[in-house]
């Protein structure tokens, strides 16, 4: 499970998402990626479940890489507490995403078996997501 | 062949009649190099540009003011597109001159993955594109790189390319451009394995 090693401040405030993700939107490293369209808070256990399932899935060959890192802890208080008495305890970590983020991208494999992959293991997240792929010509084609 | 552009010299900037032109299908956009000016161009003329030659390209512009045209050889510096949508937003256009080397890149093309002996091995390309340095008439459209000879474990770098005529590569000789990887296998014991790490790892709360 992702997990920062060390980190500065154990508690952080939430913060907003507003506007787009320019930086990380384009594909670096893979042929297929799957790309947010909506802003949201991916946990460390969802992106641990995507990626068992893509990986389950590919089976053999292919390489999968993982683009978002949850650095950000969130707390929260314990059930049936009454209010006050400070913030809560750390409770998850989460990756503050934007939309245009590529969250995963595959290489390797046929584009079917890498489209089937990104679907499944966009499944498991809590946003909205596309199929992006990497064209000759130096451009992605955006599909839905 | 080189493409040609329309654009026209506009005098208005900002926001808000950026706003209006892309919805009036029109592309806001700079030329700079020799003269800076602001200029607009036909969005789909530059989807059709881009689809077709790419950013390393050289193009012509042709500038229209007023009854006035004049033609500029340009390469498209930057294409800010929008990340979800992938709508143009706008262009930098970098005016050249036709005697003075110009640093582009060129994007690499992985040939002879069909002539490959099948060894199991995951060809990984990890160099997309490639600086060149030549003049703006010798710009290659791509720089092919022959993997049918590529073993288990054995990568491609810039230095092991012969660069076209008249064209020197800027990137780092030393650059990995393709390797071939042993194939990741996902078998029923890793796969116990993970499940039982993430049913471990999913109740503790993050220390830090």
């Amino acid at each position: 499970m992702l997990v920062p090693k060390r980190v500065k401040h154990r508690k952080e405030q939430r913060g907003r998402m507003r506007g787009r993700a320019y930086r990380g939107s384009q594909l670096s490293l893979g042929d297929f990626g799957l790309q947010a369209t909506e802003p949201g808070w991916i946990t460390n256990v969802q992106i641990e479940a995507a990626r068992i399932a893509m990986t389950r899935h590919i089976k053999r060959g292919g390489k999968v890489w993982i683009k978002i890192f949850p650095a950000k802890p969130v707390t929260a208080k314990p059930a049936e507490t009454r209010m006050g008495s400070g913030k809560g305890s750390p409770e998850q970590w989460v990756a503050v995403v934007k939309p245009g983020r590529i969250l995963f991208e595959i290489a390797g494999v046929s584009e079917e078996l890498a489209r089937e992959a990104l679907r499944l293991g966009g499944s498991k997240l809590p946003i909205k997501t596309k199929f992006i792929k990497r064209e000759e010509a130096g451009g992605e084609t955006h599909e839905g | 062949m080189e493409a040609i552009l329309t654009a026209s010299i506009r005098e208005e900037t900002g926001k808000g009649i950026a706003n209006k032109l892309r919805s009036a299908g029109q592309l806001p956009a700079v030329l700079y190099g020799k003269d800076n000016l602001v200029i607009t161009l036909n969005t789909r003329e530059v989807q059709k540009f881009l689809a077709t030659y790419g950013t390393s390209q050289l193009a012509q512009v042709n500038l229209v003011k007023g009854k006035k045209s004049s033609k500029r050889p340009v390469l498209i510096k930057e294409v800010q597109v929008d990340p979800v949508k992938g709508d143009l937003l706008h262009v930098d256009l970098y005016e050249v001159s036709m005697d003075t080397k110009v640093t582009v890149s060129v994007p690499i093309v992985l040939v002879g993955q069909e002539e490959r002996q099948n060894d199991g091995a995951l060809v990984d390309q990890l160099l997309y594109e490639v600086e060149v340095s030549c003049l703006p008439t010798e710009i290659p459209k791509r720089i092919e790189v022959d993997v049918s000879k590529l073993a288990m474990n054995q990568s491609i770098a810039v230095q092991d390319i012969t660069p076209p005529k008249d064209v020197e590569f800027i990137t780092a000789l030393d650059e990995v451009v393709v390797t071939a990887i042993p194939p990741r296998v996902e078998t029923t014991e890793t796969g116990a394995k993970a499940e039982a790490e993430d049913e471990a790892e999913a109740a503790p709360a993050p220390e830090a």
